[in-house]
């Protein structure tokens, strides 16, 4: 096992020297300049720029230096931690990414919790009252969850609270450790309109695993052995059908936390999503960048994570 | 090894109950009781009327030579035994500052954050329905002298910076100076540049500056009360410190930046020695950047927003009407004249747009009346250059009748069409011809150009590929004029001539991309400037306007519609607040108070 994780850990530095050079040659090529952005915003501004002050901008920001200087520059930089300076706030990436990375985790965990605490029960109620009323409301609520987009779903949230009870969370964001009531309020929203969907699909795995758990001979010796169906369902064929949903949670974990920028934004949640969005917005190569590395490494190591769960899971599963 | 580890919980099946728990905890216990106000009418901005033709107080007061200044009045305010003095609003922002540089501002979300912090010398009157009624802010008086050439301040005495460094002419001459910096990005202030040379400010005494004109200009004064002219500490920005940071700025204005937490929100708290005595009458403002227009209207239903804080809050006309209706009185929509218009410009130097006469077939072919009822639901105005309402344009019963913007039983009137096809027959296109438009996906435009590029293949067979831009790719694309035609939308400085005339149609106008230039433009444009008869000044604009219509010119920018911006919202216990001259004004908020009774 350790030397599996070994040569995992060790795959990384490939995969992260890739998505670092995609990442890097992509925005470069996009069309916009960072500088003149920075100069006259992003939404409504002038054209009449000075050379002059356009370069002195463009040298302030390093973007005037061949690309493989302002990679290398980077990389450098990143190894030791440093992931520099927002060109368009000139405000440090890393404070800023440590209070919004620390949100949008917040917000995938409590998405990935509801959606989890709820899906396997749906999922198993579905597969053992196969083709009864129970199973056709639990599949009408899973493909709905599929079908609706999930910003559809947070507007939705937004509109019956407003309707119903004339009441939505603070605007202004509190954090967890200032104030966890307000900040429940204010997380618990989006993470059921992200998760509703997680809850779906989760649900439908959950369910497709049990059909064919249920059909399998050591279930059948299960209960010809007399044991409980409870005990049967529970200890028998739940295990094992576990595996599949437990990949698809890990999977949407990873998509949580790159994909919340919709949700973060209708919610007003500050997060991660919302500065990539208005990195992108600007043009800010230097915070785009940091959070795709950040991404990137979360999603590695959480799919590392899955697979070692796999093996401590079932045992037939060995890594070498 | 750990396959039997994994208990599964009795109360497995429990757990949608569990969600439901969640889900109330999500709601809160707290949630605020049911507005039971009794729903009155909708109540929509008091003023002006939104109907076409409305005349505003003509503007500005014409300078004559050796003029008395005249006598300013610090505002003059409802009775003050009123004013509820305190508390600390929040506020609808629907963007997040770009920067905090004042005099970089060249959008409302970089101004709108960064004026309640600066005072300018004169500034709009907040405290009264005449819209173009200036007064003093830093300026305790002022005068006219050299025959209209300068304008001497007098600025008040006691006034401190926040960090309680006095301010002198000496910043106030930093700051005119500033304003049209040379090589520097000025989209808005940098319109002075019409009326004054760099450097050649003079400062009389510790309280008093001179400012030569380049000639007498009537739309000066006008220019320089909008918010974005701002006195700036010269011994701040003037030392190389970066004011276009927030943690840098230093002003004299009535509130303080306490914090801004980046794209969320921005806590303001009074200036406790501010030099107006009592004012602000607010402890603090809480601004909170809202970008999703449901969010919005979620918020203002529910209070978590008092108002907002410029006139731009991402809603329709539509979405507006509806939210003030749905709020049966508690919200009112504050208007102000049209002061922002949305304009298909022509890249001049490309073919065939360097053709006038092409140029000129388009703007005779677009109907223009189903662009408004698409775009702002009917609620805005024909307008060949000018903003009918104003003193110095056509009336809209005026425009209405001119070719290209007239119609003929709800139709687009056949002669324009003809006339159109006849120009670009002429111009070597008897077919139509095949061009790539492009668009920035920002607001409207990409709905107004599929609306035009409709209009254009029915009437003259124009065949339009549309290309879109997201929005800063969009400014690249204009900046290096890598485009035929675009949609643009623009709010001016001041609603004001010069202000229309330069952006459009002069050298490094704003919105002049392609660098459009005409002498007899030029030539006009400096005569109506320097004009101190209103009459006179209108008659040239008249002539001025007509040219730019003619065919041998070809416009380079076809005005599609007028609009208002927006009326700015705001809900019913915010006190003494009034519609704004120009979309780029009024967001000090000194005068402003909260009735906290009706919240």
């Amino acid at each position: 096992m350790q030397t599996y994780i070994i040569k995992r850990l060790l795959l990384f530095i490939p995969t992260l020297i890739m998505i670092t050079v995609l990442v890097f040659l992509i925005l470069r090529f996009i069309p916009g300049d960072p500088a003149y952005l920075v100069l006259v915003g992003a939404e409504e501004g002038e054209v009449n720029v000075s050379e002059k002050v356009l370069a002195e901008m463009r040298a302030k920001l390093g973007t005037d230096r061949p690309i493989y200087v302002q990679y290398a520059d980077w990389i450098w930089n990143m190894l030791q931690l440093d992931f520099g300076n927002s060109y368009h706030y000139d405000t440090p990436i890393s404070k800023d990414l440590k209070t919004k990375f620390a949100v949008t985790l917040e917000l995938t965990i409590l998405s990935v919790l509801i959606a989890s605490v709820a899906a396997v029960p749906l999922g198993v109620i579905s597969a053992i009252k196969q083709d009864t009323p129970l199973d056709y409301a639990s599949r009408i609520i899973t493909f709905s969850g599929i079908a609706l987009p999930t910003f559809w779903v947070g507007l939705l949230i937004i509109y019956f609270l407003v309707l119903i009870f004339e009441w939505l969370p603070p605007l202004k964001y509190a954090t967890l450790w200032d104030d966890p009531w307000t900040n429940l309020q204010q997380l618990m929203l989006p993470a059921i309109a992200l998760g509703y969907f997680n809850m779906a699909f989760i649900a439908r795995v959950t369910r497709s695993a049990m059909l064919e758990v249920l059909r399998e001979d050591f279930i059948r010796t299960a209960r010809s052995k007399g044991l409980t169906e409870r005990l049967v369902i529970a200890r028998h064929a739940l295990k094992n059908a576990l595996l599949p949903v437990i990949t698809v949670s890990g999977y949407e974990f990873g998509r949580l936390i790159s994909g919340t920028v919709v949700i973060e934004t209708i919610f007003v949640v500050p997060g991660m999503g919302r500065l990539l969005l208005d990195a992108v917005y600007h043009r800010d190569y230097a915070v785009i960048q940091a959070i795709i590395v950040v991404i990137t490494t979360v999603v590695l190591v959480v799919n590392l994570i899955l697979d070692m769960l796999y093996g401590w899971l079932n045992p037939r599963i060995r890594y070498t | 090894m750990a396959y039997h580890r994994l208990q599964l919980p009795k109360s497995l099946f429990l757990t949608p109950l569990i969600l439901v728990l969640v889900l109330v905890v999500a709601c809160g216990g707290s949630a605020e009781p049911a507005a039971t106000t009794a729903p009155a009418a909708a109540t929509e901005a008091p003023t002006p009327t939104p109907t076409r033709g409305v005349i505003f107080k003509p503007t500005p007061t014409p300078i004559t030579s050796g003029q008395a200044a005249p006598v300013p009045t610090e505002a003059p305010a409802a009775s003050t035994s009123d004013v509820i003095m305190g508390g600390t609003p929040p506020l609808h922002a629907y963007s997040a500052p770009d920067h905090w540089g004042t005099h970089r501002s060249g959008t409302l979300n970089q101004i709108m954050h960064s004026s309640p912090v600066y005072n300018n010398l004169v500034r709009f009157d907040p405290e009264t329905e005449d819209r173009d009624d200036i007064i003093g802010d830093l300026a305790a008086s002022w005068e006219i002298t050299d025959g209209g050439l300068s304008y001497v301040f007098k600025i008040h005495e006691g006034v401190q910076w926040h960090d309680g460094m006095p301010v002198t002419s000496d910043d106030v001459a930093f700051s005119v100076d500033r304003w049209v910096e040379p090589d520097q990005p000025r989209p808005r202030t940098g319109n002075a540049k019409a009326y004054y040379e760099h450097g050649t400010v003079e400062i009389i005494d510790p309280l008093t500056v001179k400012v030569p004109l380049k000639f007498a200009a009537a739309d000066f004064f006008s220019l320089i009360a909008a918010d974005v002219f701002k006195v700036v500490p010269k011994h701040v920005a003037g030392e190389g410190i970066d004011v276009s940071k927030w943690e840098n700025i230093v002003g004299s204005g009535p509130y303080i930046v306490e914090k801004y937490d980046t794209d969320i929100s921005t806590d303001y708290i009074k200036n406790p020695n501010y030099f107006k005595e009592g004012k602000p009458y607010l402890d603090g403002m809480e601004y909170l950047i809202v970008r999703d227009k449901g969010r919005i209207i979620a918020a203002f239903k529910t209070k978590q927003f008092a108002m907002a804080s410029s006139t731009a809050t991402h809603l329709s006309v539509d979405d507006r009407k509806q939210l003030v209706e749905d709020m049966g009185g508690e919200l009112i929509a504050y208007g102000q004249p049209y002061g922002c218009n949305s304009f298909l410009m022509f890249n001049v130097e490309k073919e065939p747009y360097n053709d006038p006469r092409v140029r000129h077939a388009i703007f005779l072919a677009i109907h223009r009346q189903p662009i408004m009822d698409a775009i702002i639901s009917g609620e805005g105005d024909y307008g060949t250059v000018f903003q009918p309402g104003s003193w110095f344009a056509r009336t809209s019963e005026e425009a209405e009748q001119l070719p290209g913007i007239r119609e003929l039983n709800g139709e687009k009137h056949p002669d324009d069409i003809a006339e159109a096809k006849r120009l670009l027959a002429e111009a070597g296109h008897p077919d139509g011809f095949q061009a790539v438009h492009s668009y920035r996906t920002f607001g409207s435009y990409g709905e107004q150009s599929a609306i035009v590029k409709d209009q254009l293949k029915e009437h003259l067979n124009i065949e339009w590929t549309l290309e879109s831009f997201e929005p800063a790719t969009g400014l690249i694309k204009y900046r290096d004029e890598a485009f035929n035609t675009a949609i643009q939308g623009h709010c001016y400085t001041a609603n004001v001539p010069d202000s229309i005339i330069s952006d459009h149609y002069r050298l490094g106008g704003t919105r002049n991309y392609t660098g459009f230039t005409d002498p007899r433009i030029e030539e006009l444009f400096e005569q109506q400037a320097r004009e101190s008869n209103s009459d006179a000044r209108k008659a040239i604009l008249r002539e001025l306007e007509d040219y730019i219509l003619t065919p041998e010119l070809g416009t380079p920018s076809v005005l599609l519609m007028w609009s208002w911006g927006s009326p700015r919202l705001a809900h019913k216990s915010i006190k003494n607040l009034y519609g704004s001259p120009s979309v780029q004004a009024q967001m000090m908020h000194e005068t402003i108070w909260w009735d906290q009774s009706e919240w």
